[in-house]
């Protein structure tokens, strides 16, 4: 028996747009906030995820259902665009140049390690990992997803995102401690 | 440690995009909207499966006439027997032509040096005869005047 998604993607194929439609509601949240936690800007992020519903709108005759979740595919589409995005645009994330407000307080209060990783700080420091570093530690921890489903959407083996996953966090705990010590 | 980091990362799943950005790209995906291309549904049948099937179906078109109409002769050129047969006597074709270029050599030296050796006019032909009577009977044309004049120096 086929799943409500495989029934809407289907649809969609045949130029259903209501099917369609029901599928970005599906996505759009964490496909955004994949996008937004790799480029940091706002503006960016939603140019970002509309291209990738669009392309995905555009090329989704080709899309062939593999057992994996719809969103695999779309986070390939975003990863790619993220690329592009930084390919064209050249931003070079610089720590000294991110705003005070994204690096949270740092006025010696701040004691404890939990104080210490905002959510803006933690944004930071995500940023300054490697593109695959920060898109397996976004799909695991912040979108939940399987390493199988991850594996797909990167099209990598699943022991390679886990050895990403493990080099990731202690890339992060380096970045976060620094930070800390400083 | 970790711990700490992946519990802070589970904090960024408050994010969520503008609700006016969302509802704004969800109008995009309308049947009105003429901005964004429609995937071809044509496209969505047409698989490598359907281009293979049209392509036989192509080529036993274009094969049916070709050997209906084209001539025997043309057929025949296709044949692999004949070519190999023509390929075989082709080095004996080449000696039998090489062979009888040989002789009509030969014929034509071994005439020629019996005619140079032939002192006898007979051997002439007889172009070369006319020719010469010519010249001959040119040289024994009778000039009057010349008669005439030597006539008076006589006298």
């Amino acid at each position: 028996m086929r799943s409500e998604e495989e029934i809407l993607i289907n649809k969609a194929k045949n130029s259903d747009h209501t099917a369609f439609r029901a599928l970005y509601d599906l996505y759009v949240t964490q496909i955004y906030r994949f996008v937004f936690l790799k480029v940091g800007q706002k503006q960016d992020a939603e140019d970002i995820t509309q291209h990738v519903f669009v392309s995905a709108w555009e090329n989704i005759s080709s899309y062939e259902h593999r057992g994996f979740p719809f969103s695999s595919w779309l986070y390939r589409i975003a990863s790619n665009a993220t690329i592009d995005h930084f390919r064209t645009h050249r931003h070079t994330i610089d720590i000294e140049t991110i705003p005070e407000e994204y690096l949270g307080n740092e006025d010696g209060e701040e004691s404890t390690i939990d104080t210490a990783l905002g959510i803006e700080t933690i944004k930071a420091k995500l940023k300054q990992l490697e593109p695959d570093q920060q898109n397996v530690l976004i799909m695991k921890f912040v979108e939940d997803k399987s390493n199988k489903e991850i594996a797909e959407a990167l099209q990598k083996t699943e022991g390679a995102i886990r050895v990403i996953q493990h080099r990731a966090l202690k890339q992060l705990k380096t970045l976060i401690d620094a930070r800390t010590h400083n | 440690m970790h711990e700490h980091i992946i519990k802070q990362l589970k904090n960024l799943q408050t994010i969520e995009p503008d609700n006016g950005f969302v509802s704004r790209t969800r109008n995009i995906f309308t049947p009105n909207t003429i901005s964004i291309a429609t995937p071809s549904r044509s496209f969505s049948f047409f698989n490598w499966q359907y281009a293979s099937a049209f392509a036989l179906v192509l080529l036993c078109v274009l094969a049916v006439p070709f050997f209906a109409f084209t001539p025997e002769e043309t057929l025949a050129s296709l044949d692999t027997e004949s070519l190999a047969s023509e390929i075989q006597s082709l080095p004996i074709n080449v000696e039998l032509k090489e062979l009888n270029y040989n002789q009509k050599a030969q014929e034509t030296i071994t005439n020629a040096v019996s005619e140079v050796s032939n002192t006898d006019t007979n051997h002439l032909n007889e172009s070369l005869i006319r020719k010469e009577e010519e010249i001959i009977k040119a040289e024994e044309k009778v000039d009057s005047s010349v008669d005439d004049l030597l006539n008076e120096v006589i006298r």
